[in-house]
């Protein structure tokens, strides 16, 4: 069975990821820093009395909410590290070897996914809770079971989106052979995109129309908007169906990409 | 017939650059492409079960060959067909029957157990849990390893890694395994292991191996057939002995006296003389072998004599010395 194989590339990489239990704990330091430099942000703004019609409707409450779940999903819905590694691996020639394997590299690609968006989990929950926890008296909770498993589906979706760009990116290694200024640039640019460092509300109303035709906001502003309640039903649906096509847009560019990219390879040896 | 290539010929398309910083410039707005031959129109067959060396410098194409076999590149023209397939396809039933091992790649994880690369290896080739155990054991056993698989990778000497590698490509039974520069970078005793390993395995499973090596020994123990590349082009192709007997009109001689001889005083007819730091290595043509031997051994007491036929680093070096 074809499943099972990839399950057993997940055991040995869910293996390989505990390896670095430390680095988890390092890692989660430096990025509790940033979430805590934008909630000072957001309580300075309404310390100053700007009033929350300037803000689209933003009570604190909700920025709050929003900046503490967006900071969360922009940490576990995008895998950092996998755009430098496919790139080096494409560089490195290390692909050679999957090429020999009697298994797929992109789905290869999704085992590792698999287990390292489960160890984040893991490791990430706890600490958050702590961070809600501590802001609980202004967090604002939602109460209906419904909106948790939308958002459980929009999340899952976001993860997959979020890795499917990065994997697009990191191919164009076979044409550009460094990818290392594209991904300093792409990274910040994407998490702006997708609202890691405001809420698109924010944004003019043509401007986040036109964003909500991209994929970026599927990556994050999408799952905490659910959450938030910040969209009806129909609007729910209608995002969803436009996430779901740029799942399929983003399945066949990284299918034939790929495809190109071997042969380029093939042809060259690099 | 196991492996057929055919007049392949494989071209790499590069970048050239102008020199300095002003051709850096300029190879920002225009490259100019050039062409690069690595394998030019070659041709061989080999039989199941044979042991192939390809011997050649640095950028001889014997690399390119061993990627063009393993399907990993394209062959720009000619045909390869291995066990009726068509590398470059990639298919699955061509993959499950090959193994490459490259000396400079690694396929293991490098922050796990050998054995969990092992195990995983199981799965992914479908290979039976019986099998997969009883291979592993003959396998570690014979390279002496057994003791080694459930430590980290990253914590194994280069020679314990190599050969970890070896055992990785291995467990699914390949019937072919292609190796480049299985011994890069190893220590003397590694060496050897490993050299005596590939020879016993090809021995008794049947395993067709083709390998290159800058090191001859390498070669020279493992295989019994050897191809010399040279400049993308295959310029013999025979047994080993057949390369020596035909490079080789010339016997060996080594002579170390009890007492000072000077190199004028030895006899004429001498092919090549190489004053060593205790004695002299000597070139002999064969039909004056009898004749200055007798001579050599009636100028004085001989302290230490070793004949021998010419080695294949000799012929090694008289094919390529040349260039």
């Amino acid at each position: 069975m074809q499943i099972s194989k990839y399950v057993s590339i997940m055991k040995v990489s869910m293996q390989d990821n505990l390896e670095y239990r430390f680095n988890f704990f390092t890692t989660f330091i430096f990025m509790i820093a940033p979430l805590a430099v934008h909630i000072c942000l957001w309580s300075t703004v309404y310390g100053v009395g700007v009033s929350k019609e300037n803000l689209s409707n933003y009570s604190y409450q909700m920025m709050l909410t929003y900046t503490i779940l967006g900071h969360c999903l922009d940490k576990f819905t995008g895998d950092v590290n996998l755009q430098l590694r496919v790139s080096s691996e494409i560089r490195d020639g290390v692909i050679s070897k999957y090429l020999l394997l009697p298994v797929s590299y992109f789905n290869t690609n999704v085992s590792y996914l698999i287990t390292n968006r489960l160890v984040y989990f893991v490791t990430l929950i706890v600490p958050y809770l702590a961070v809600i926890f501590c802001f609980r008296s202004q967090f604002m909770f939602n109460t209906e079971p419904l909106y948790y498993l939308v958002f459980i589906v929009a999340i899952l979706m976001a993860i997959f989106i979020s890795f499917m760009v990065n994997h697009l990116i990191a191919l164009a290694t076979f044409w550009l052979k460094d990818v290392t200024s594209l991904y300093v640039f792409t990274q910040s640019t994407f998490s702006f995109l997708a609202g890691g460092y405001f809420t698109l509300d924010l944004l003019p109303a043509w401007a986040f129309n036109l964003l909500m035709h991209t994929p970026f906001p599927y990556i994050l502003y999408f799952p905490v908007a659910i959450y938030m309640k910040k969209m009806n039903p129909g609007q729910i649906q209608h995002y969803g169906l436009i996430a779901c096509i740029w799942i399929v847009i983003l399945l066949v560019l990284n299918a034939i990409v790929w495809k190109r990219g071997v042969k380029r390879y093939s042809a060259d040896g690099m | 017939m196991q492996i057929k290539v055919e007049k392949v010929v494989k071209d790499y398309k590069i970048n050239s650059k102008e020199r300095g910083l002003r051709g850096s410039v300029k190879g920002l707005f225009s490259r100019e492409k050039k062409t690069i031959r690595a394998v030019n129109n070659i041709s061989f067959s080999i039989e199941e079960g044979e042991c192939v060396g390809f011997i050649g410098g640095n950028g001889a194409g014997k690399t390119t060959t061993i990627k063009m076999l393993s399907g990993l590149i394209y062959p720009s023209m000619g045909s390869i067909d291995v066990f009726n397939y068509n590398p470059a396809e990639r298919k699955k039933g061509f993959k499950k029957q090959i193994s490459l091992v490259m000396g400079n790649k690694s396929q293991l994880w490098w922050d796990l157990s050998a054995y969990e690369s092992f195990n995983l290896q199981r799965v992914l080739y479908d290979i039976p849990k019986a099998d997969f155990k009883k291979r592993m054991d003959m396998l570690t056993d014979s390279l002496n390893v057994a003791t080694l698989i459930e430590k980290p990778v990253r914590n194994l000497s280069l020679g314990e890694r190599m050969k970890m590698e070896l055992i990785v490509s291995l467990l699914y039974n390949p019937r072919v395994l292609f190796l480049d520069e299985p011994t890069i970078g190893l220590d003397l005793n590694s060496q050897k292991n490993i050299r005596k390993f590939l020879h016993e395995f090809n021995q008794e499973y049947n395993t067709t191996i083709l390998m290159t090596s800058h090191y001859l020994e390498d070669i020279e123990s493992v295989c019994d057939r050897l191809m010399f590349i040279q400049k993308g082009k295959l310029i013999h192709d025979g047994s080993k002995d057949e390369i020596i007997q035909k490079f080789s009109q010339d016997v060996r001689v080594f002579i170390r006296y009890k007492s000072n001889i000077d190199i004028k005083d030895l006899p004429n007819g001498i092919k090549s003389i190489k004053p060593m730091d205790d004695g002299f290595e000597l070139h002999i043509n064969k039909e004056e072998y009898n004749g200055i031997i007798r001579m050599l051994l009636n100028m004085g007491d001989i302290d230490k004599i070793d004949i021998g036929g010419m080695s294949l680093e000799h012929v090694v070096e008289k094919i390529y010395g040349g260039e």
